[in-house]
């Protein structure tokens, strides 16, 4: 019997197990994708490699590409993204590590309390989550973003809007920033030429602005796998989990297992977590493994639905329901002169209206952000508004880009300046996950249905988000844009959550304070899903990393008579030349070269 | 020519009704499998013109079926080729037709539901039904009644799936997809070699300056601030 199995790598999940890696325990951790081992031959740079919706190797979708993508009913228009794999999502994240607005917790006395999803608050406070936020900054680590030319324009727009500059970590006001990012900051070379031959390691370090976060970061060349500039948990939190043995006095090396598609979770008659079934993607062999607790983190999605596939208890119905997005949208301006929108950090820069959410600039490879600009609600501009009339505020357009408008914003993907809006929105109990009857199971049981009530969102969110619009719109119009499109999108869901919410009711949530289910002791959730809001509109990556650290105290204290670690003892970061040793060590590092081990021990 | 809800033929508003579920549940089983486009696929299949357009798609030449898609790579990014001037929106620059990537186009679809006929097929035959309700009668120099629309009425197919609870989830992706493919690699990336073997189209009308390991874009930090206070500040203007 494993003392945890986590289900998944991703976000959540590795931090979970690198935690009580590093504690001595016995983890299992389980991944339904591809192992990612080795990134500089696993990723390219390629558009169409990485995020072709099919066939890519980011597409959520078994280790093995020549099979398809898993199955999902989205009985509306939806782009859902969703990574398999190990390191999840964050293999493609931007790396933004914001921390959520304080108003999202319990015990918010801030003047717009009011302004907040206040029915569905943290049923803890933003103060107690403080030090779990510095103990993740520590180790993935979070650092201040630097700035290509589209973060220096967006920085211009935000301060034409009158807005101040945020310096603290913490959110207090409406004010833009540059994006505090779990990416390294650039050192040497980096940023500061485009010859490959002058960009491997060492001569470069941390981010080199390639402009490919969405294909997945191997830069630079030759770094071993923990000193990759962006922090996917695929180069930070997994290698430390495996080798918890050598950079923890007590630690315990992980088992990863990869192309494991977690089927079911079984109890014992006292309602006690007891074991995980999983099938291996490669064999069909189904596998069963008993633990003392069991950790969900296979996201948003896949997580209710193993609930659901379990026959686990569900007595309040919320399995599943309140699903938060952002409501996402975006704003592009055609600008005057050259942005470099296609280089960099894919967002270096945000702005936050506490209570409405936030606004980022955002930078994309050509294919993504055509694909992305097609990809409306609101039908096509000067022929028909899809029942969605107004709402450009100024903009040029409003809806798909296609045919001459989408050629003509496109004609210069350097002169675009995109603001993606993300929307503080309500939990609302019609959005959710659950399971489809509509398409037959697949190989690990009834698929996922996916709903999302577009057109009938709380007030509160849709006046969020047109207010964000209209800054967005505001701003490319202080910085000249030549056009500015609003694309006012269907559901596209890059941040998703607060499907198997922790909450303050029994009525409306699955989880108690301490992230453990409400019906079955030892059974924890460690991943977006977990959230009890969508946190205000920030990226929620780094809150679940939060979470998911103070969950890991509590199972080791409750069910391993432990003792916490965070405020106690010193986070050991993923960059550090003991890890960098140990990776190397253990043959996980992309470059083997005695130099490097020189380097990192020195 | 823009068209209103009170345009669109009887035919049509037809679809957003009951499906028929005799007819439907017949193909649904084998037919709906996987993905995104699988998922838009279980949307068509609910529809009472499902039965149809099946037949339609049996029935469809690969041809047909290709010349359909041509019409659609036009529609969302015309270029100077004869299905954009067949709309009448063509500009000169090279345009989805040049990008290389009908071909595949038509495989992304087909291997997102790997059941017969070919969904690319489905697809077509919808497309042209729905072009032969937005222009009965119609004629041009192609065999796909779709690519023998013009762009208006291209717009109009769009907007009468927008519409139809059926047909949007098709709708929402299709046009993203022949975006992505268009402006993307994908017309010369070889899986084979895992690079490209030309410079693809997509960068070229972007004005994209390819992929790289590095650029020299770094312009240092906002106010020389390096890092942010961990303690609670209120900022500064």
């Amino acid at each position: 019997m494993r003392d945890v199995i986590v289900v998944g790598a991703g976000g959540g999940g590795a931090v979970v197990a690198k935690e009580l890696a590093a504690r001595g325990l016995d983890v299992l951790l389980l991944e339904a994708g591809a192992r990612f081992a080795n990134p500089e031959k696993d990723w390219t740079h390629y558009e169409s490699d990485a995020n072709h919706p099919f066939n890519g190797y980011f597409r959520f979708g078994p280790a093995d590409r020549s099979k398809p993508e898993w199955v999902r009913e989205l009985p509306q228009s939806t782009l859902f993204v969703q990574l398999a794999g190990v390191g999840g999502t964050t293999n493609h994240y931007q790396g933004n590590s914001p921390r959520a607005m304080p108003g999202a917790f319990l015990g918010y006395a801030g003047r717009d309390a009011a302004a907040y999803d206040s029915r569905h608050p943290f049923p803890l406070t933003y103060r107690e989550l403080i030090p779990y936020y510095e103990w993740v900054e520590h180790t993935l680590p979070v650092q201040t973003a630097p700035m290509g030319m589209k973060e220096e324009i967006f920085f211009r727009g935000a301060q034409n809007l009158g807005l101040p500059l945020q310096t603290s970590k913490d959110i207090t006001r409406a004010a833009f920033r540059p994006q505090e990012n779990a990416v390294l900051q650039p050192q040497g070379t980096a940023g500061l030429s485009s010859d490959p031959t002058r960009l491997r390691f060492p001569l470069a370090r941390g981010c080199t602005f390639c402009g490919h976060c969405s294909q997945g970061c191997f830069e630079p060349i030759g770094a071993p796998i923990n000193l990759k500039a962006k922090r996917s948990t695929s180069v930070s939190y997994v290698p430390m989990a495996l080798t918890a043995d050598q950079w923890s006095r007590g630690g315990r090396a992980v088992t990863l297992i990869a192309d494991a598609f977690a089927t079911a979770i079984a109890v014992d008659n006292q309602l006690r977590a007891r074991s995980v079934t999983w099938r291996v993607g490669a064999s069909g062999q189904i596998v069963t493994e008993e633990a003392r607790v069991i950790v969900l983190s296979a996201g948003t999605v896949e997580t209710p639905r193993l609930w659901l596939n379990s026959g686990l208890p569900n007595p309040n119905d919320w399995v599943g329901r309140g699903l938060t997005d952002h409501f996402v949208d975006a704003v592009t301006g055609v600008m005057p002169s050259y942005t470099g929108s296609t280089k960099g950090n894919g967002s270096g820069g945000r702005i936050d209206y506490p209570g409405a959410g936030m606004l980022e600039v955002v930078g994309e490879t050509p294919g993504l952000r055509a694909g992305l600009s097609a990809f409306s609600d609101a039908g096509v501009p000067g022929y028909y508004d899809n029942g969605l009339p107004g709402g450009g505020y100024g903009a040029d357009t409003v809806g798909r880009l296609i045919g001459i408008d989408l050629k003509d914003a496109m004609a210069n993907v350097d002169r675009l300046l995109n603001v993606d809006v993300f929307t503080d929105d309500d939990v609302e109990s019609q959005n959710r996950a659950s399971l489809s009857s509509a398409i037959p199971p697949d190989e690990h049981g009834p698929v996922p249905r996916i709903e999302i009530h577009q057109r009938q969102r709380s007030k509160r969110t849709v006046r969020n988000r047109e207010f964000l619009v209209q800054q967005a719109v505001k701003l490319l119009q202080s910085l000249g844009a030549s056009k500015i499109h609003r694309i006012n999108k269907p559901p596209f869901v890059i941040h998703s959550h607060t499907t198997m919410r922790m909450g303050t009711s029994e009525t409306d949530s699955v989880l108690d304070a301490h992230c453990e289910s409400r019906w079955v002791r030892g059974l924890f959730v460690a991943d977006n899903s977990a959230l009890a809001n969508g946190i205000g509109g920030p990226n929620p990556t780094l809150t679940t990393q939060a979470l998911a650290t103070r969950t890991s105290e509590r199972i080791f204290r409750r069910y391993f008579g432990g003792a916490p670690w965070v405020g106690r003892e010193s986070p050991v970061s993923s960059v550090d030349p003991i890890v960098t040793l140990a990776v190397m060590r253990s043959g996980l590092a992309s470059a083997q070269r005695k130099e490097l081990i020189e380097i990192a021990a020195s | 020519m823009k068209y209103s809800s009170l345009d669109v033929p009887p035919v049509i508003q037809r679809l957003d009704g009951s499906a028929d579920e005799t007819r439907a549940s017949l193909h649904r089983r084998k037919f709906l499998r996987i993905g995104m486009l699988g998922a838009a696929a279980a949307a068509v299949a609910t529809s009472s013109s499902f039965a149809s357009w099946m037949a339609r798609a049996q029935s469809s030449t690969p041809d047909l079926i290709a010349d359909t898609y041509n019409g659609l790579l036009a529609f969302i990014v015309p270029g100077p080729d004869s299905y954009s001037v067949e709309q009448s929106v063509s500009p000169s620059e090279p345009g989805g037709l040049a990008a290389g990537v009908a071909d595949l186009l038509i495989v992304t679809v087909d291997e997102s539901v790997p059941y017969a006929p070919p969904f690319s097929a489905v697809v077509a035959a919808l497309l042209n039904q729905l072009a032969e309700a937005v222009h009965p009668n119609g004629s041009g120099n192609f065999p796909a009644p779709f690519s023998n629309l013009l762009y208006p009425e291209k717009v109009a197919v769009l907007q009468i799936m927008d519409r139809t609870d059926a047909l949007k989830p098709l709708s929402g992706i299709l046009p993203a997809i022949v975006a992505f493919l268009c402006f993307s690699d994908a017309g010369t990336f070889d899986r084979a070699t895992r690079t490209i073997t030309a410079q693809p189209v997509g960068w070229d009308i972007s004005n994209y300056s390819g992929v790289a390991d590095g650029r020299a874009e770094f312009r240092g930090y906002f106010r020389n601030r390096q890092s942010a206070s961990d303690s609670n500040a209120q900022g500064e203007n």
